[in-house]
């Protein structure tokens, strides 16, 4: 094995800010995705019975935050300062929560469309309103401090998502669009965003 | 050292792992709590997303309950030696946080909520502290990370104080966690802080 294997579903989840991470800093990684026939026996071999678990020179680390975070420290993508750490954190955290309401195992479409028409005018737009508000009063290139960070990634990531399922609030936020933009041209991540499956969550 | 106010429920919730590393660093702060009306009725419009708790650094707010935590911790000394033992101590609060989450801290109705306990306890949380304990026994070691207190290991204790109030006899499997647990409540301002905080039912 090389330095780092990720296990995970075949899906974005919880594991695709990692996965962008490993694309950004252009670090080599074995990307082994499952499907959910195998969840049942993988789960049993998984240390805390969860994915996505990283294993780095063969020793697993879970919780895919203990894991992004980790990975952003080491290729310098978690701010210049802990004061920094935490605001990018933060506003992860922001569009983990607002996201993770959108219904992505509902089997009916036309139930999952209207549900996520919905959480994006109820959840998701006020808090990217929000966002949008600071950002360009900050004028910064970066959402926090001034490079890259894994909370511009995720947030490049939520707004593919948008394109696809609620395109209509995207006018109202031109500059996290312009970043979503930038972010996606990154050499190393636009490749990865080119190759990887198409999620059908 | 900057100003810091922590404003939250009057409640453990997610409020209470930034009052006891405060407590644990010995480093004041202003511990502002309200009722969830008076959330509802005005706090709630002045956070930045509409959530608590915020930590207000110098007067500027930082909400996410994780990155309060982890900012004190890194700021108190409380997250390891470097950046490797800081995963690993994210990923046993995580574990720890996922598990206890389980338990049905809202439901009304007390026999329900009883069932609902037992059955977070035996499906979740109980199989996590054994591996736990396994793994925390080989290490022989204070802590559970490290050579030094973490946010992981305060956190093991509130944990248990949780699980005590309701069961202690189901900690018994679990000496070598629960006799960390019982060092960490003695750390000097740990000590003061529990002996005074409010009981709160969650």
């Amino acid at each position: 094995m090389g330095k780092y294997k990720l296990t995970y579903f075949n899906g974005p989840g919880r594991a695709e800010v990692i996965r962008l991470l490993f694309s950004a800093a252009k670090v080599e990684f074995e990307d082994h995705r499952f499907g959910f026939e195998q969840w049942p026996t993988i789960k049993q071999e998984m240390p805390f019975n969860q994915v996505p678990v990283l294993y780095i020179d063969g020793t697993p680390l879970c919780e895919s935050g203990a894991i992004f975070r980790y990975l952003a420290t080491e290729f310098g993508m978690n701010g210049a300062n802990s004061l920094q750490a935490a605001y990018i954190e933060m506003v992860h955290g922001v569009l983990h929560d607002v996201y993770s309401k959108v219904p992505y195992m509902e089997n009916d479409a036309k139930v999952k469309k209207e549900k996520t028409t919905e959480v994006h005018q109820e959840h998701i737009l006020p808090a990217l309103k929000k966002i949008e508000k600071k950002f360009s009063e900050s004028k910064r290139q970066f959402l926090v401090g001034d490079k890259l960070s894994y909370a511009d990634l995720k947030l490049m990531n939520s707004l593919i998502l948008t394109e696809e399922r609620a395109p209509e609030i995207l006018p109202q936020l031109p500059n996290l669009c312009a970043l979503r933009d930038r972010v996606r041209n990154l050499d190393g991540v636009k490749q990865y965003l080119a190759s990887r499956p198409i999620s059908k969550m | 050292m900057p100003s810091y106010k922590l404003s939250y429920f009057d409640a453990y919730g997610r409020g209470e792992m930034a009052r006891l590393l405060f407590a644990a660093a010995k480093v004041e702060y202003e511990d502002e709590r309200f009722s969830f009306e008076e959330w509802k009725a005005s706090y709630k419009q002045t956070t930045p997303f509409g959530y608590c708790p915020v930590l207000y650094i110098d007067g500027a707010p930082l909400c996410e309950s994780g990155a309060i935590m982890r900012y004190l911790a890194v700021e108190f000394g409380f997250n390891g030696a470097n950046s490797l033992q800081g995963a690993y101590i994210e990923m046993i609060s995580g574990a720890l946080s996922d598990m206890f989450s389980k338990l049905p801290f809202f439901e009304k109705d007390e026999k329900l909520k009883e069932e609902k306990s037992r059955a977070a306890y035996k499906d979740h949380i109980l199989p996590l502290l054994v591996k736990m304990e396994k793994k925390f026994t080989e290490r022989k070691c204070d802590f559970l990370i490290g050579d030094k207190t973490s946010y992981a290991d305060i956190q093991l204790m509130q944990c248990f104080i949780i699980a005590q109030r309701y069961d202690a006899s189901l900690l018994t499997p679990f000496p070598n966690l629960v006799a960390l647990k019982e060092r960490v409540a003695e750390i000097d301002g740990l000590k003061q802080y529990l002996a005074e905080r409010n009981q709160c039912p969650f």
